[in-house]
This record gives C-alpha cells, sequence and structure tokens, in this order.
C-alpha cells in the first residue's frame, strides 16, 4: 500500500477517534499534539487502525511507536 | 531482586507503646495479586464503582484477571507497570502499596503505554462500550505534566491505615525516582473528591490542591465514583 494511501486512512480514523475533522497529519505528531489523547482514546484508536487495515500489531511494535511517521511505517511493513 | 529498607514508625495507643515494623520494598511480578487488589480499590475511590466495569463492561473477576495480565506484560513508565510499585510489608504481610512513574521517562506518555496495554489484553468487545463512553472519560481527564512525578495508585489495607503508611511509601517512592530523574522536582496525584480521608493522607505527605474539575456531563456520576477529580501537587 502506498504511503499516501495510508496517510488517506489513518486520516479517516484519527478525525473519527478524536472527533476533530480538523486533525492533519504530520510525521512528528505525538499524542501531546493532540487534546483529549488519553489512553482509552489510544485504545481505540489502536484498535480502529487494525480494523481499517487488517492488521494486528504486537505489544512490542505499539509501544516502539513515538509518533505519526513511526506509525506509518509500522503500518507499512505489516499491510 | 529490588532493594529494601526497614522503617520503624512508633504509634501511641492508649495506654500503652506499639512498634510497627515496615520493611519496604519494590515490587516484583510475584506481588501481582496485591497490585491488582491496589489498582481495583484504588480505582473505586471508597465506593462500589470501578470504572473498568462500567466503561468496558467487565465484572470485577474479570477486571481481576485483565489486569494481573497487563501487569505481567512488565512495560515501564505508565500506570500498570509493576517496577513502579513500592510495597509495605508487616509481619509477613503486605500491608500497601504505592505506584508511581516519570511522565515521558519512557519516551512515550504514559496514556499511550496504558492504551497499547489495554488495547493488546482487552476483548474487542470491551472497545464498542468503550467508544460510547468515552466522552464520560474524558470529562474528568487531566493531562499528566511532562517529566514529573505521577503519583498513580495508592492503597493501604484497612488494619494499616492511620499509621502514617501512605507518607512513608509516597516519600520513599519519590526518593527512588528522584535519584534517577534528579530534574523532576514536582510530584502530582490526581483523586476523585470524595475521597476525603486520601486527601487528608495526601495533605499529611505534603501535597497540596491546586485544581477541581467538575464532570460536565450528567451521566458521569454514573460511572465514576465523583463527579470531581482533584489534582494534588508537592514541590520536592
Amino acid at each position: 500500500m502506498e504511503r499516501a494511501v495510508i496517510i488517506n486512512k489513518l486520516s479517516d480514523v484519527f478525525r473519527k477517534v478524536f472527533n476533530n475533522d480538523e486533525i492533519e497529519l504530520r510525521d512528528d505528531l505525538t499524542a501531546n499534539h493532540i487534546d483529549n489523547w488519553d489512553s482509552l482514546s489510544h485504545m481505540i484508536l489502536v484498535t480502529e487502525i487494525e480494523r481499517t487495515f487488517c492488521i494486528k500489531f504486537k505489544l512490542k511494535e505499539l509501544n516502539k511507536m513515538r509518533n505519526v511517521g513511526e506509525m506509518i511505517e509500522m503500518i507499512g511493513q505489516k499491510v | 531482586m529490588g532493594k529494601s529498607i526497614v522503617i520503624h514508625s512508633r504509634i501511641q495507643l492508649p495506654g500503652e507503646m506499639t512498634i510497627n515494623d515496615f520493611v519496604i520494598r519494590e515490587a516484583t511480578s510475584g506481588d501481582i495479586p496485591f497490585l491488582v487488589d491496589t489498582i481495583i480499590q484504588a480505582e473505586k475511590s471508597g465506593t462500589s464503582i470501578l470504572t473498568y466495569t462500567t466503561i468496558f463492561g467487565l465484572t470485577e473477576g474479570e477486571t481481576r484477571n485483565y489486569l494481573a495480565r497487563m501487569l505481567e506484560e512488565e512495560i515501564d513508565g505508565c500506570e500498570l507497570s509493576v517496577s513502579g510499585f513500592v510495597l509495605a510489608e508487616q509481619e509477613g504481610s503486605i500491608a500497601g502499596s504505592v505506584g508511581a512513574w516519570v511522565e515521558g521517562s519512557e519516551g512515550v506518555p504514559s496514556n499511550v503505554l496504558k492504551g497499547n496495554l489495554l488495547s493488546y489484553v482487552l476483548p474487542h468487545s470491551c472497545l464498542e462500550r468503550a467508544v460510547k463512553l468515552n466522552s464520560i472519560v474524558r470529562d474528568l481527564h487531566i493531562d499528566y505534566a511532562q517529566d514529573k512525578i505521577q503519583i498513580g495508585l495508592v492503597y493501604v489495607a484497612p488494619e494499616a491505615r492511620g499509621k502514617g503508611l501512605v507518607s512513608i511509601l509516597i516519600d520513599y517512592k519519590i526518593s527512588m525516582l528522584k535519584r534517577l530523574y534528579p530534574k523532576a522536582n514536582e510530584a502530582f496525584i490526581q483523586v476523585f473528591g470524595n475521597n476525603i480521608p486520601a486527601i487528608r493522607a495526601y495533605e499529611k505527605a505534603g501535597f497540596e490542591v491546586i485544581l477541581r474539575k467538575t464532570a460536565s456531563l450528567p451521566e458521569t456520576i454514573k460511572y465514576m465514583p465523583d463527579t470531581c477529580k482533584i489534582l494534588m501537587r508537592k514541590y520536592i
């Protein structure tokens, strides 16, 4: 899957989970940049990403992802 | 094996002097059953409401099993980290525990680490319910201050209360973290407003109230122990 396609799909997931249509993904985006990114929102985010891309993360993979850029890269490796 | 220290706490009872010896030590994976109790009791905040059951639709028994599984993953840097807990033992029984971490010390926010554990361990059936109730959880959410010590979970067994154990455990844990992270100059603790005994205990430990957040949604009280969350701070 092309990176641009991943970003498009991932943007939809972020906007839905955080209920904010103005979210624009960039590689250095982290939980510190988005309001209400708490543990429950993160759980929902991860599960929605897994559903959207039909993938399943290992816990080690989840904990390695420090920002959206690393998330995109990880998704790219798994799809 | 973790380090341990013996702290002698004297209390005066009517007509007699009693000396209680608490052995304070770091938690290990063998302590997970007690840590699960700590998390359950701390989450209930003196009420019968457990957010893991109200938000995820789990029974208390299921919650215990999932909490144990999350603790067994031994992920550092969040409230579900075995390495974050210290325990007090008295005559071979665990009398209390405190869990704490420095926010962001693992390079990832603690909320992300906890969210990773929740998504990895909890069944997807929990998600449907959680999505609907996310606004309730957000209603009382207070961010963790970056690079500061966060006291996450505190529990003292009923028979060990009134002996200053909360202060002993918190001070011990703060000292441990301060040695590892000398720049962490403040410690924070979040507590539900209904938990007056806990608030008093934290005040005795040197914390002061700096923020009260009140729920804006009327249904919050159905899912949370209280409609007010308090943030307390101690300079260290």
